[in-house]
């Protein structure tokens, strides 16, 4: 029986599939890049996506434990006056601030230059899925970065080695409050999410399997000083405990063998990786189909995830243009079609935080719901005039350059860190760009030249009337008059960004 | 980048074409479209209802104090509030001195208090909690995704379609960056505002004869029902296929976007308030809904929200800068209205995703707990206290039982405030009980 995971006969991969499979499996990328991708054929394409390295990544500057942990660092505030301690311990608070906004441009520089962007695009999906934030009980961009590591390593590892490594998460474990968790009171929090909304989803569980499974869970700590995981014994509650049928003095990885031997698992995570990168709401159908071959692979995420990519149904007419690019997607996917590097040091982070995605900054623990929630009145508008800012530099009020001198010495904590942005536009020539990449002796009419930076920046297919409306602007005289447009035209550059901008502005860009 | 150009472009936009001029430079806009877009003022007499949401769960033992229940000082040695330190409503209630300016408006007859609101079943979690109360739907089959305010305005729209009717499309207007739950629909209409000041789409054409042209071309392709499909010039690898839905939610929410941004900054620049409202965020959004309201702008329903009162640790101090933030807020809110003449046709619903553990924890704070206070404020159809003081020997799981459903009060308003049959929004018939 034919199955919606049937491989795409290899000879239909032309550009047009691949430049789908580069921004579903990663964060889109030109037209060019999406020629090379085909050229390889389906099977070395999907190949060359999933074979990412396990191994650690250089360790971003910013990756340091804080000295608000380190005993030596207590020791020596201990001797100062109060008022000089205080400020010493804001101090090393505002450090934190710094170091995590830090480690944003990082990852949004790896997004945006790695040779594995599916690695990139599973550990954002991770962090939106197992989602742990900065704000309030952590507080430290190390833990998190360490989080985000973990997540890059295991991005395709069997699902039951990733929920172990997950129950051993520092910043989960402290986030989830499970790190406090103790024999004779355990904490439930982080017990019922593991189900809820990690693993199976609610339904195959009860309040009686929340309890008992946060017993089994006591003991997975975290020394504090160290951000490391750390075995508790005197926590672990070692007495008989039932949980879905099993009995036994069960601990954290028999709670996980237990969950992943259930079909509600590999049904509730074939949804929710089917949503991110098929289609939004996924037909019941396809989740069981997908659900059965999770469970056929043993819940190897590597070995299912090569099956998709090579699928029918990741190619078929219900898929395109059938998921809204996060805030994140969006951006990353417009500085691959521009070829400029990540914008450092600019308003760029405030702007994903206004487009309601701020990354280490998850809203709850639930992550991102997606889909058609990234829209609203205020964030379509939001995310129009960011186009507007990256290419042009003017900026809604929102993203301002913070005036120092507007608001004296006394510095807030946000407005430390806001200091060192600037609104300035990404250094984009297109003219350049053409030039560079040896397209200019063919673009030779506008037509030609509006083709070029659609199939840039919205390869999913062509868009009659919005090809013809781009060339009417682009054609259009200061007086408002017709004129022709070419390469040597004096203001090219300009004019091309506010063709991009008219793209960047449709409904169509939001779409993937 | 040539800075003084920039500025004059950000000076001509400033007093440029902006949304209905925009929409109407497309010249693909229905005539009623662009009409209804200047028509302001469209219906000064419809009820309003102003949603206030206290996030983080109230504390509504320390909002409404039972002051004669000795269980109460038992179970808060530390947090408890004495007799005399909160504000007499009844023999047995008394409101936190936070709430002063309201009890003014208890006393006269504009305020309803509703006790021990809650539902079956009571999660304590933040945001099931929250969904609960969003949607309207039991704490044990959360299948609804549309919010109760959603269905509501559905019902408004069935028959009608929103794209042409700018008045429907604006049905709704929540404050903040993100569309609260309770407002999702599947008409596609209501909206989203966090800076009315931003709330536009700026051009970056060289002359303002291009921005024009662009402007003309950014309207065209927001235009509801302006498919770009069909017209292929070349087709995907042997591809063909219908547009994506979500391509036609996008063209509403742009096109509504700029319509309203251009409406809304006029009504907020026309007038000045004539109340002197406290320097909160609650009042921010207040204001603006009272100046919107008193323009004639066509919402039904309102959303502001306040939050914060997550009060796990030391929370006497801050739960009393709170309630003053929204008591004080509030008032001054109900004054604004009252002197533009509008009050008589505004009702306000406070709530908040759960109450609080009626015994204090370790350190001088509440966690999690169920049922609390509901308030209704303005024209209230039956004003005074609503239900029974908390019963603190009956608890479950530590918490207050709860005495009424929320869609009891939900039915209340949409029955008797907004007219409309509450079973066609709730799925089914919620009463207070006898």
């Amino acid at each position: 029986m034919a199955s919606p995971f049937d491989p795409l006969p290899p000879d239909k991969f032309d550009t047009w599939h691949a430049a789908h499979l580069l921004v579903r499996a990663g964060f889109g990328g030109t037209w060019q890049d999406a020629e090379s991708l085909a050229a390889l054929g389906l099977d070395k394409a999907v190949d060359t996506l999933v074979n990412f390295p396990t191994t650690p990544t250089p360790r971003p500057e910013s990756a340091t434990p804080s000295p608000l942990d380190d005993p030596a660092t207590r020791e020596k505030t201990r001797d100062l006056g109060e008022l000089e301690r205080m400020q010493r311990m804001a101090l090393y608070r505002r450090e934190e601030n710094r170091k995590i906004t830090d480690l944003k441009f990082w990852w949004l520089n790896r997004m945006l230059t790695s040779r594995f962007p599916l690695q990139e695009k599973l550990t954002l999906f991770w962090h939106g899925h197992f989602a742990s934030g900065f704000d309030e009980k952590i507080e430290r961009a190390f833990p998190l970065w360490q989080q985000n590591e973990m997540f890059r390593q295991n991005a395709l590892a069997p699902f039951p080695d990733l929920l172990r490594k997950l129950i051993r998460d520092p910043a989960m474990l402290v986030w989830l409050d499970n790190a406090q968790s103790h024999k004779g009171r355990p904490n439930e929090n982080f017990a019922r999410e593991l189900m809820e909304l990690f693993s199976t989803g609610p339904g195959p569980y009860s309040e009686h399997d929340v309890k008992e499974s946060a017993r089994a869970l006591t003991g997975n700590s975290v020394d504090r000083e160290t951000w490391q995981f750390l075995f508790n014994e005197n926590a672990h509650d070692t007495g008989e405990k039932m949980f879905l049928g099993h009995k036994g003095n069960l601990d954290g990885d028999a709670i996980v063998e237990t969950i992943c031997e259930h079909d509600a698992c590999s049904d509730f995570m074939s949804r929710k990786l089917l949503a991110f990168f098929v289609q939004e709401n996924p037909p019941a159908d396809l989740v069981a189909d997908g659900a059965r071959l999770l469970r056929l692979e043993q819940l190897d995420l590597k070995a299912w995830m090569s099956t998709l990519l090579r699928s029918q149904i990741f190619y078929s007419d219900q898929a395109r243009g059938a998921v809204v690019k996060s805030p994140v997607m969006l951006t990353i996917d417009a500085l691959k079609s521009m070829r400029v590097p990540v914008p450092e040091k600019t308003v760029l982070v405030d702007a994903l935080r206004l487009m309601g995605q701020d990354l280490f900054f998850p809203p709850d623990v639930n992550g991102w719901p997606g889909g058609t929630t990234w829209i609203n009145s205020n964030m379509l508008l939001v995310r129009y005039n960011f186009a507007n800012w990256l290419l042009n530099g003017v900026s809604p009020d929102q993203f301002k350059v913070f005036d120092k001198k507007a608001t004296g010495s006394g510095l807030a904590r946000r407005d430390f860190v806001e200091d060192q942005r600037v609104a300035r536009p990404v250094d984009w020539s297109p003219r350049k760009q053409i030039t560079d990449s040896g397209m200019d002796r063919k673009l030779t009419t506008g037509a030609d030249i509006v083709d070029y930076f659609l199939r840039d920046f919205l390869p999913r297919r062509p868009l009659e009337p919005l090809r013809t409306q781009l060339l009417a602007f682009a054609e259009t005289d200061a007086s408002g008059g017709k004129r022709s447009f070419s390469l040597n035209d004096a203001n090219f550059d300009e004019r091309v960004r506010g063709l991009v901008h008219l793209i960047m502005s449709s409904p169509d860009f939001q779409l993937c | 980048m040539n800075t003084t150009y920039l500025q004059t472009r950000r000076e001509f936009l400033a007093t440029g074409i902006k949304g209905a001029a925009l929409v109407a430079a497309s010249g693909f806009v229905p005539n009623f479209l662009t009409r209804s877009a200047h028509a302001i003022g469209a219906d000064k007499d419809a009820s309003v209802l102003v949603v206030v949401q206290l996030g983080g769960g109230n504390d509504g033992l320390n909002t409404v104090v039972p002051i004669l229940d000795d269980l109460y000082y038992k179970a808060r040695p530390t947090i408890g509030l004495k007799p005399k330190a909160t504000l007499k409503v009844s023999d047995s209630l008394g409101l936190h001195a936070s709430l002063a300016p309201l009890k003014t408006e208890f006393d006269a007859g504009r305020m309803s208090i509703v006790e021990n609101v809650g539902y079956p079943n009571p999660n304590r979690s933040h945001f099931r909690s929250m969904e609960i109360w969003h949607t309207g739907a039991d704490a044990d089959s959360l299948s609804a995704s549309n919010g109760w305010l959603g269905r509501y305005f559905d019902a408004q729209c069935s028959g009608s379609d929103p794209a042409k009717n700018i008045d429907l499309a604006q049905i709704g207007v929540s404050f903040g960056k993100v569309m609260p739950q309770a407002f999702r629909n599947s008409s596609q209409v209501a909206l989203a505002v966090d800076n009315p000041d931003t709330f536009l789409w700026n051009a970056s054409g060289e002359t303002n004869n291009l921005a024009k042209a662009q402007e003309a071309i950014f309207a065209k392709l927001n235009q509801p029902g302006a498919s770009t499909m069909g017209r292929n010039i070349e087709s995907l690898g042997g591809i063909t296929g219908n547009e994506p839905a979500t391509l036609e939610f996008l063209r509403h929410t742009a096109m509504n976007a700029v319509l309203s941004g251009d409406r809304i900054r006029k009504l907020l620049d026309s007038s000045k308030s004539a109340s002197n409202y406290p320097q909160t965020g609650l009042s921010q959004q207040l204001r603006m809904i009272a100046k919107l309201i008193a323009g004639g702008f066509p919402a039904r329903v309102y959303y502001a929200t306040q939050g914060g009162f997550d009060t796990h640790a030391s929370q006497a101090g801050t739960h009393a800068r709170l309630l003053n933030e929204f008591s004080s807020s509030t008032a001054a809110f109900l004054a604004d209205l009252r002197s533009a003449k509008q009050a008589d046709r505004v009702q306000l619903m406070a709530f908040s995703e759960f109450g609080r553990r009626v015994a204090e924890n370790g350190s001088e704070g509440t966690d999690h707990g169920a049922a609390g206070p509901m308030f209704l404020i303005g024209n209230v159809q039956k004003p005074g206290i609503i239900g029974k003081p908390p019963d603190l020997a009956h608890l479950v799981d530590g918490d207050v039982a709860h005495q009424i459903d929320f869609r009891a009060v939900y039915a209340s308003v949409l029955d008797q405030w907004l007219g409309v049959k509450s079973e066609k929004v709730l799925g089914k018939k919620f009463a207070f009980p006898a």
